[in-house]
């Protein structure tokens, strides 16, 4: 998973078209893209076009927070389909227990609160949390703080998310980024939080899927280092650890160039 | 396969060409009024007048003639423009008023269009391409009593050219083999001028200048936008194209490529222009409609050159008159099968659709419901010339489906087409093994045309067909001159 495309859940033609820009999810949205009296419509829209739909894993819903009157009806409704799971939004360790002794669904939860920053790790642990998204607009809303364009007041959270989610095994999606005409700056922001270890990142607008795929993907580069790396790794067999182009290869380095190697032969070769 | 072999196509055909036509009347050329003019020509029933499209919907000529027809004549006649717009209000009249026979155009929409559409001409409409039209006019087939032909600045003597004045419209490639062939030109000019040092239009065959207030609105010559799409779709389907030319084998030092002048045409453009900036290529020349888009690679040296046969914006005017890099060309240089043209050199083509086939026939002539809504223009000639021919289009456009299983108007046959780009998947002609070669082997999202069909009838349902009535209302006229298609009224109920 590298790109995940909100779709609002009541635009019939970007629900048709969801999937044409290869993001590899698509985050059908129910809660904060629909007008209050637009709930039903939209319900009813998506569970039509989940219907007919050949790419249910591919599908994540947003449905919205379990203490609204939509809740129930939303849970309802998604529970003919099995969709790769649910996002829910404003998450805390009370909401999730709300939602996870009711249903059973895979969960994508969005982390947006300053209490669902300090009990994070404890969210993200439980079982049924395949993948975590920041929302940095509702967290520094709640923070009381302006979002600016070096998101230095999202810093801790970014990086408490990718930690805990790597720890336990779980996909550490970013923030959107609203700038949508901003290519240069969406792929600035995907490169930082990539290297802050996050797997993905949320798209907002069409335009920004193929930067953020082109960003996330392993590059070609580092798919030619871990060919290199193996094959030193075949020459100096009788070493536990050796110098390619000055630097230490030992078993850490090894297994990430498995892994990028795994990766680059799919997309590569 | 390369698509090379196809131009030995017209060496196997006879080559007809009539004798240019020296204007007759040498003196006192300038008529400062339409009666006076008209005092000359001697009208005759069944006379043929041309037009050039340069000003497109800014354009008042072919209204300033026939309105004149209307009210002083009761002559049926027949008219071949090379474009006809909405803004052509005065034609339809005559049409609807029963007095238009025959028209040859490449490219026509509006009222005129609906009033051909039921069936009002006494004759047909004939629907030509760009060079087509110019190898037509040279071969006799379409035989033009007078040409009108409307210029930005002229002289007495009848030199004239498109890009000076108040009107300029850009150079007038498609009235030069009007100029050549017709048996009497009028040039029609609101700013006339001692001396025209830059001729397109040369005075020995001129009969006649005819002065007016105004020969049009440049801003009119707009086409549609000049500015690349937002639309995700767009982008999505220009994203697409820049892997499938970066592929190709054709991206090179010296690449030439045309593209139309819209959203998604542009955003190709841009995608071309990337490619050419990431590889430190130059490009040799890019051809056609020619927006300002265009004449930024030139000027930032991109490409050496441009091969304009008619301007889009007024950018593209100003360049055609002081860059001498920007080269203007006539429609028979630009695509005439025997005029060595232009096109035979592009590498490649970007054109759009409004149907495409499973044969990989094209219609952008009629929409879904067989209503006259566009033309040729230039697409058959380039798609023949081109090395490969891209169309792009969205699979689906509102709830009809854009390839099918026949279109409702072949304007270009399928044999030029060899990539069709939609947002949900490339379909190349599998007449292009080559190309399916290299695609596959790049990993590009190819599906057959047969693929694409289906889903866009998942998607939308399989149209019903439209109910043709038995009467032709015209023909669609192959660059070659062969007729490839008919086009019939439809069944009104």
């Amino acid at each position: 998973m590298k790109s995940l495309l909100f779709v609002p859940g009541n635009n019939p033609s970007m629900l048709q078209n969801g999937f044409v820009f290869e993001s590899d999810y698509i985050i059908i949205d129910l809660e904060d893209a629909v007008t209050v009296n637009e709930k039903d419509s939209a319900r009813f829209l998506v569970e039509q076009f989940l219907l007919i739909c050949d790419k249910l894993d591919k599908i994540i819903v947003r449905v919205n927070g379990v203490d609204t009157p939509f809740f129930e009806l939303d849970m309802q409704m998604l529970q003919k389909f099995s969709i790769a799971g649910i996002m829910l939004p404003k998450i805390d360790l009370n909401v999730l227990a709300k939602f996870t002794s009711r249903f059973e669904q895979d969960l994508y939860p969005i982390i947006e609160s300053c209490l669902a920053v300090i009990e994070m790790p404890e969210i993200i642990k439980h079982e049924q949390i395949k993948g975590v998204l920041l929302g940095a607009e509702d967290l520094t809303s709640d923070l009381e703080v302006s979002r600016t364009r070096n998101s230095m007041e999202i810093l801790y959270p970014r990086q408490l998310l990718a930690y805990s989610a790597k720890a336990y095994g779980k996909i550490a999606i970013d923030t959107p980024t609203t700038a949508v005409n901003d290519d240069q700056y969406l792929r600035e922001d995907c490169e930082f939080a990539k290297c802050l270890g996050f797997k993905a990142k949320a798209c907002i607008h069409p335009n920004q899927v193929h930067i953020v795929n082109d960003v996330f993907a392993l590059s070609l580069d580092e798919f030619l280092w871990a060919k290199r790396v193996l094959e030193a790794v075949k020459q100096n067999q009788s070493k536990g650890a050796f110098s390619l182009d000055g630097a230490m290869i030992d078993e850490p380095i090894i297994k990430k160039a498995q892994r990028f190697y795994d990766e680059g032969m799919k997309l590569y070769e | 396969m390369s698509k090379n072999f196809k131009h030995d196509e017209f060496k196997n055909m006879k080559h007809k060409c009539i004798d240019k036509v020296i204007a007759k009347n040498t003196k006192d050329k300038v008529c400062n009024s339409i009666d006076t003019l008209f005092g000359q020509l001697n009208i005759q029933d069944g006379f043929t007048f041309s037009f050039h499209h340069h000003l497109r919907n800014g354009d008042h000529v072919v209204n300033l003639i026939c309105d004149k027809i209307l009210n002083d004549y009761d002559t049926i006649v027949n008219v071949a423009a090379t474009s006809i717009f909405p803004a052509h209000t005065k034609l339809n009249e005559l049409v609807e008023s029963k007095r238009v026979k025959n028209i040859y155009t490449n490219y026509i929409n509006g009222p005129v269009a609906k009033s051909v559409d039921k069936g009002l001409l006494n004759g047909y409409i004939y629907m030509h391409t760009h060079g087509g039209r110019a190898r037509a006019i040279e071969a006799g087939e379409i035989s033009i009593d007078v040409a009108f032909i409307a210029a930005s600045e002229a002289d007495c003597l009848g030199n004239a050219n498109g890009i000076n004045g108040k009107s300029a419209c850009g150079p007038l490639g498609y009235a030069i083999a009007d100029m050549y062939y017709a048996k009497t030109v009028v040039l029609v000019c609101d700013n006339i001028v001692d001396n025209v040092d830059y001729k397109e239009i040369y005075g020995e065959y001129v009969d006649y200048v005819l002065e007016v207030d105004s020969i049009g609105d440049p801003s009119g010559i707009v086409s549609g936008t000049t500015q690349i799409t937002k639309n995700p779709v767009g982008l999505k389907i220009a994203r697409d194209a820049k892997k499938v030319i970066k592929h190709s084998g054709l991206l090179k030092e010296g690449i030439s490529f045309q593209t139309g002048a819209g959203g998604v045409s542009l955003a190709v453009a841009d995608q071309i222009k990337k490619l050419l900036v990431e590889n430190n290529f130059r490009g040799s020349f890019a051809s056609g409609g020619i927006t300002s888009y265009f004449v930024e690679m030139l000027e930032s040296s991109l490409i050496e050159s441009i091969w304009d046969v008619q301007s889009f914006d007024l950018k593209a005017i100003e360049s055609a008159k002081n860059n001498s890099n920007h080269k203007i060309m006539s429609a028979s240089k630009y695509g005439n099968p025997y005029d060595n043209p232009v096109v035979n050199d592009l590498d490649i083509v970007v054109l759009g659709a409004t149907e495409v086939d499973i044969n990989f026939n094209v219609n952008v002539i009629t929409d879904s419901s067989n209503n006259l809504m566009g033309g040729s223009g230039g697409h058959s000639d380039t798609a023949y010339g081109a090395k490969m021919t891209i169309i792009t289009t969205p699979l689906i456009k509102g709830r009809l489906p854009v390839i099918k299983d026949s279109v409702t108007t072949v304007t270009t046959p399928g044999q030029s087409i060899d990539v069709v780009i939609t947002e949900r998947g490339i379909a190349v002609n599998p007449l292009r093994e080559d190309l399916i070669e290299k695609f596959t082997k790049n990993k590009l999202p190819i599906k057959t045309i047969e693929e694409l069909r289906d889903e866009a009838y998942k998607l939308c349902g399989v149209p019903c067909d439209v109910c043709k009535s038995d009467k032709i209302i015209g023909y669609v006229i192959y660059r070659d001159g062969r007729v490839i298609d008919t086009l019939y009224k439809t069944y009104e109920n």
